[in-house]
């Protein structure tokens, strides 16, 4: 049985400090990506060759 | 509007195999005057006797030395019955033996049978729907058990990764 952290593992894969929480309903979980996004919590990090798998950096952040 | 009774299948009749010679003069009493009048020659003729005239007809008897009445005081279809059924061997219960429309022998007797009890279901109350006489019932209401990934959340938020922002189930 897959995990939380299975579930998001490609995103936090190999990314120091990553930082995810679940949520049961879309509602809250926006509201929770919007308040870290006012906050400046909000950090992509990526690796070398990882636009390759994942796109472009500015796309990289909803 | 229900089908047409459909009569029991009966036996032959016993006078049918009666040996030649025998009287043929046509039997009046009631179970074979339902019967084809050229088969039913039993010789009696059940009458019905007032009980005031009971002891006069019993001295007559007795003057003429012949046997006196095997029922006199009872009940008059039933010494009818009776007697008949000594001189003929009619069957006794004759509502499930007579007959007024035979049926082929040739013909299934299940399909008799069929039509008599389709008969029936329909006869008694057929006004009465099914559904009246036997309530309807629920199913009894099954809860499922709970999902082993009720506990689990199917959205996401990713503060700091590769990607950030909101993602559910699958991606």
């Amino acid at each position: 049985m897959s995990s939380h952290r299975d579930n998001v593992l490609p995103f936090i894969s190999g990314v120091p400090g990553a930082r995810f929480k679940g949520f049961s309903t879309h509602e809250k979980a926006a509201a929770f990506y919007s308040d870290a996004k006012d906050n400046r919590l909000v950090k992509v990090i990526r690796n070398p060759g990882d636009e390759e798998f994942f796109g472009p950096l500015h796309v990289a952040m909803q | 509007m229900p089908p047409p009774p459909v009569p029991w299948r009966t036996k032959p009749h016993p006078n049918q195999q009666r040996t030649p010679g025998s009287p043929q003069a046509p039997c009046l009493c009631t179970l074979c005057i339902s019967q084809p009048s050229d088969v039913a020659t039993c010789g009696l003729v059940p009458v019905y006797i007032h009980p005031n005239h009971l002891p006069d007809i019993e001295a007559a008897l007795r003057f003429l030395g012949l046997p006196p009445l095997s029922n006199p005081g009872g009940d008059h279809s039933q010494a009818t019955t009776l007697n008949h059924e000594e001189n003929c061997n009619h069957p006794v219960s004759p509502r499930f033996q007579q007959r007024s429309n035979p049926q082929p022998e040739n013909e299934d007797e299940l399909d008799y049978l069929s039509s008599s009890f389709s008969q029936l279901s329909t006869s008694g109350s057929s006004s009465q729907a099914p559904q009246d006489l036997f309530p309807a019932q629920r199913p009894p209401v099954v809860k499922p058990n709970p999902s082993p990934r009720k506990d689990m959340k199917k959205y996401y938020v990713v503060v700091v990764g590769k990607c950030t922002g909101v993602f559910w189930e699958e991606w």
